[in-house]
């Protein structure tokens, strides 16, 4: 297997998580409140920074807000 | 501990509040009432001779040579059949009872080879022993009479022989296979003196009949008529040593029995609080491993890992591994290194893992093979209860009225609890069975489940809700216990949720794919039944909706008032030995050991007083992010102890990536598994029965780990953690594994009352053990929740995004079979492959119909990540539309199919639901002949030139 190429997109794999958190959190009375603890809770830094930094494209609403209320506690990954 | 056998009062304990005092040889006896004579005065310190009875098995009555008299009885009653009464005197030895045992041996010993000398029971035989016993000197009726002498030995199992020729007919062999195992495999076929023990059909022998290999038949017999093979070719033992299995998470605890420094059989403890004395073929047999041929015990070092390894020294091995991640640390931060820990591994290995990684990489990036099995649980059991654990022991299953098994094959999987939970359902407990397969629990000898639900793979949280439908809307809740025990403004919010009449199990029906009839029903018995235990495995949490699934099940249990007392609860059925052990130690890395978050200042403050380091507050990288990262150029050193990466988790060419873009690849195992073929350093490990320890069973059970012999690479895996930890510059200075444990407890409040010297003088404890529960807690949650109130969490029903279509038409499911474990790197090396070899691919005879595919069948098994070939075999077992394999061979690379799907909130791979096509093919794909051959030149290991 030594030398095949196995690209992964592992921004989008963050995109999916995120949209999966949100269609699993419907019923949480102050869902932006609930993921985002979720996310600071599990989530490191480094990956907060990179959907961050890879903005709205293909997030559900619900996480798009979810990444605006975390982004002022999210430091750059050299700071972590 | 000199070898003595295990004591055996003749018939089993009974439990009662009156107790009555009798006289037995002159002795007063007092026993609970119902006790018999002949556990009465082996309690007494006068064992009354017998041949057909053990306190495992139910009093039988047919061997004749416990006879005792009675003032005021009649005659001489069999004492292991008559039961105590207030001042009764019983005498056990007079002239009359000595000439009637000595009849009886006498006849025993007509028929039975006197080959004493050279049999392997000499000296361990209870049959001899009783012919001592009575005082026999001669047999009247000489040998030459009809006899079975000439039987021939059945050697047909790999572990144990059959010699019938020394057989009495007592049946405790066929009783043990029916009471305590349960499986039935076993009979006295003929009458009179044509009477033998069969297996199976007339045409069967052991190997061939329905024998699961337990051991039980063989522990049971009294003579040398089922006898371990190790017996014969080692003798007999000469001492032993109590630890505790390092298979599945039932946490067995066995004799290690052993002659010089051999093992020569492992032999389950009756004091064991797990296993109440009974096993499996994997703790009781599959053990060979730890001296296989394939052995690794010499450090390994390679610059490549395109280039073969070379054996160096440890202080060699070691200053490069911490050379490379010193070098790593210093050029990519702290952050590019990280560690994985196995639940295979002791608490004492885990947590000095992870206080490597946190105090020594100084990072979070910690995580436990928990997270490919048992993640969702402490993530839903924490929401919704405020413990991360199941909520019961093993004995509880005594008081179940209904047991409710979803995702979980514990005959299989689990089968010494399976084997009780067997022997409750044979006394009337109900059973409700939720599973896309019909796994052998359905429907076996004197069990056949109410309920079976063949749910359509990945339905789990739909069906959950479909019964709580059910359970609100047609008045079947617990008020009492709701009102007093959960928070009333999250159970109207619920029970609203569920009552929608979209969540009706007609509604819901044509997604779960199971009658709504049937779900109706169960679900009214789940609620009606009484004491409601609910049992659950992978097939709960390796979905997408792991964690929900989990809450669904508390939901349900909060519901029907079945949480606190003994009979019920919520009982995830652990995977690995130390899943439960792996997650507690702080393994996970977003939190500390004892379930505290590393955003916790106070906890922080706790480890950084006691290591002298500051920990980060920030989680760390869980594996698939740690192979994400790496990928992407950003973690580049991981150190691996005990886990199989590339054969056990998800996704295998993203494993492989991820490993392959890393710059030092740390190994630590007993073989060198799939992983090392992409690791830089391999350390060799040792196996259970090297070392010492703890290991943390499904029930929270703390339990001694003890070194039975030395381990062959020179070094227990705790002392290599710690020779890498002061080759990176800590200064760790840990004698035993008991000093380790000692600072378990300091650090964690739910371990606060646990040491070595308690866990000796206890057996085992289970956790919580501290002030408020000085002796453990065999329950939680009885008289409130941890958290405070019972939460409930409305969990709605959210599709799987792996879809079925028309390249991939069918649903694959994953599991394990009996005779194989995990990523089978232990059984494999073990006869047990007799019973297993190979993988194969279960498919419904409709759907192998339609593809022209025949048990036995090669097949093509593909999937949007990857395809790899098996042998197909065609069963009803499986529904249409759904297929199943095990993933006990690396020459067959299941996870090469299942997709990097996972759980929402933990990131558990989705194993269980995978679209597949299936094909006829010609044999294993060129693939899986490139694999074996990079793994063969992975392998290879430098040779030292000739001086």
């Amino acid at each position: 297997m030594t030398g095949q190429v196995h690209h992964v997109d592992t921004t989008a794999k963050l995109v999916t998580m995120i949209n999966q958190i949100v269609r699993n959190t419907a019923r949480e009375k102050d869902q932006i409140a609930a993921i985002a603890d979720h996310i600071h809770a599990f989530w490191t830094v480094r990956m907060q920074q990179q959907l961050l930094e890879h903005g709205s494209t293909g997030l559900d609403p619900v996480a798009v807000a979810v990444m605006a209320r975390l982004a002022p506690g999210i430091r750059a990954p050299h700071d972590a | 501990m000199g070898y003595e056998p295990q004591a055996d009062f003749g018939t089993p304990a009974v439990k009662s509040d009156t107790t009555v005092t009798l006289s037995i040889d002159g002795r007063a006896v007092s026993v609970p009432a119902g006790t018999t004579v002949m556990r009465a005065a082996a309690l007494s310190g006068g064992a009354i001779p017998k041949l057909c009875a053990s306190d495992n098995l139910k009093q039988f009555g047919s061997c004749r040579l416990c006879l005792v008299e009675i003032d005021g009885m009649r005659g001489t009653p069999a004492s292991c059949t008559t039961l105590v009464n207030e001042g009764m005197t019983v005498h056990t030895e007079t002239a009359r009872l000595q000439k009637l045992r000595r009849g009886v041996m006498e006849l025993y010993i007509s028929d039975h080879p006197l080959d004493c000398l050279t049999c392997s029971a000499n000296n361990d035989c209870e049959l001899q022993d009783m012919a001592a016993n009575v005082g026999l000197r001669d047999v009247r009726y000489g040998y030459e009479g009809a006899n079975h002498l000439g039987e021939a030995t059945d050697t047909s199992n790999p572990y144990f022989d059959f010699d019938p020729s020394k057989c009495i007919a007592c049946s405790r062999c066929v009783r043990a296979c029916d009471e305590v195992q349960g499986t039935f495999a076993l009979t006295i076929s003929g009458r009179g003196f044509e009477s033998k023990v069969s297996a199976g059909l007339a045409s069967d022998n052991f190997f061939s009949s329905e024998c699961v290999s337990c051991g039980a038949c063989v522990q049971a017999c009294p003579t040398a008529t089922l006898n371990e093979k190790a017996i014969k070719d080692i003798g007999k033992p000469e001492r032993s040593v109590i630890t505790t299995c390092a298979y599945c998470g039932v946490g067995c605890t066995f004799r290690a029995e052993l002659r010089g420094e051999q093992v020569v059989r492992m032999v389950p403890w009756k004091d064991g609080k797990a296993n109440r004395g009974h096993s499996c073929v994997k703790g009781r047999f599959a053990w060979g491993y730890a001296r296989h041929q394939d052995r690794m015990t010499k450090p390994m070092i390679r610059a490549k890992v395109t280039d073969p390894w070379r054996e160096v020294s440890w202080e060699e091995a070691l200053g490069y591994a911490a050379g490379e991640f010193k070098r790593i640390a210093a050029k990519h931060g702290n952050n590019a290194l990280g560690g994985i820990v196995s639940s295979r591994c002791t608490n004492e290995e885990g947590f000095l893992v992870q206080k490597l990684v946190r105090a020594g990489f100084g990072t979070n990036n910690v995580d436990t093979c928990a997270r490919v099995c048992h993640s969702p649980t402490g993530y839903g059991l924490s929401k919704t209860f405020g413990t991360s654990a199941g909520t019961q022991d093993f004995d509880s299953v005594e008081d179940s009225d209904v047991m409710l098994v979803i995702g979980a094959n514990p005959t299989d999987g689990h089968p010494v609890f399976a084997s009780r939970m067997k022997r409750r359902l044979r006394q009337g407990a109900r059973l409700i069975v939720i599973d896309p397969r019909r796994t052998d629990i359905v429907r076996s000898p004197h069990i056949e489940a109410d309920y079976h639900l063949p749910l359509t793979p990945g339905t789990n949280v739909a069906i959950l809700t479909a019964m709580a439908h059910v359970i609100v809307t047609e008045g079947l809740v617990d008020q009492a216990f709701v009102a007093e025990r959960c928070d009333m403004d999250e159970f109207r919010d619920w029970a609203d949720f569920v009552s929608d009449m979209r969540h009706s199990p007609e509604f819901l029906a044509p997604v779960i794919g199971v009658d709504a009839a049937q779900i109706r029903g169960a679900a009214r018995l789940f609620a009606t039944g009484g004491n409601g235990a609910i049992y659950y495995g992978l097939g709960v949490t390796e979905h997408s909706q792991g964690s929900s699934t989990v809450m669904a099940i508390a939901n349900l249990a909060m519901a029907t008032g079945n949480i606190g007392r003994r009979g019920v609860g919520v009982n995830p059925l652990r995977g690995q030995n130390n899943v439960q052990g792996a997650c507690d130690m702080g393994s996970f890395p977003h939190e500390l050991s004892g379930y505290r978050h590393v955003s916790d200042p106070v906890a922080r403050a706790m480890f950084e007083a006691e290591w002298g380091v500051p920990i980060d507050p920030e989680p760390g990288l869980r594996i698939p992010n740690m192979l994400d990262a790496a990928t992407d150029g950003l973690f580049k050193g991981l150190y691996i102890q005990g886990e199989d990466i590339v054969q056990s988790d998800p996704d295998t060419r993203h494993v492989v990536a991820g490993l392959e873009a890393m710059e030092c690849v740390i190994v630590q195992d007993i073989f060198l598994n799939e992983t090392a073929n992409y690791a830089h350093v391999f350390l060799p490990g040792s196996t259970f029965l090297e070392k010492s320890g703890t290991f943390t069973n499904a029930e929270r059970r703390i339990q001694p780990v003890r070194k039975v012999m030395e381990p062959l690479n020179g070094y227990e895996d705790w002392q290599v953690t710690q020779e890498l930890a002061r080759a990176m510059g800590l200064d760790w200075n840990y004698t035993h594994a008991s000093e380790i444990m000692d600072e378990i407890a300091r650090l964690t409040p739910t371990f606060a009352g646990v040491s070595f010297a308690r866990l000796d003088q206890e057996g085992s404890l289970q956790w919580p053990v501290n002030e408020a529960f000085p002796d453990g807690a065999p329950i939680m949650h009885v008289d409130g929740f941890v958290r405070g109130k019972g939460k409930f969490i409305v969990t709605e029903y959210v599709p799987t995004d792996e879809r079925t279509g028309p390249r991939f038409p069918l649903l694959l499911t994953t599991g394990r079979i009996l005779s194989q474990y995990n990523v089978g790197a232990q059984t494999r090396r073990t006869e047990n492959s007799a019973w297993h070899e190979e993988d194969l691919l279960e498919i419904h005879p409709s759907d192998a119909e339609n593809r022209g595919i025949r048990t036995g069948d090669w097949v093509r098994l593909a999937s949007r990540a990857g395809e790899t070939t098996l042998r197909a075999t065609v069963t009803d077992r499986v529904a249409p539309g759904v297929v199943y394999t095990t993933f006990h061979h690396p020459t067959t690379q299941a996870n090469v199919i299942t997709t990097d799907n996972s759980d929402w909130a933990t990131n558990c791979p989705e194993y269980k639901v995978t679209a597949v096509q299936i094909t006829p093919s010609n044999g294993p794909s060129q693939w899986q002949q490139d694999y074996e051959a990079q793994a063969d030149l992975s392998r290879r290991i430098a040779m030292e030139p000739a001086e």
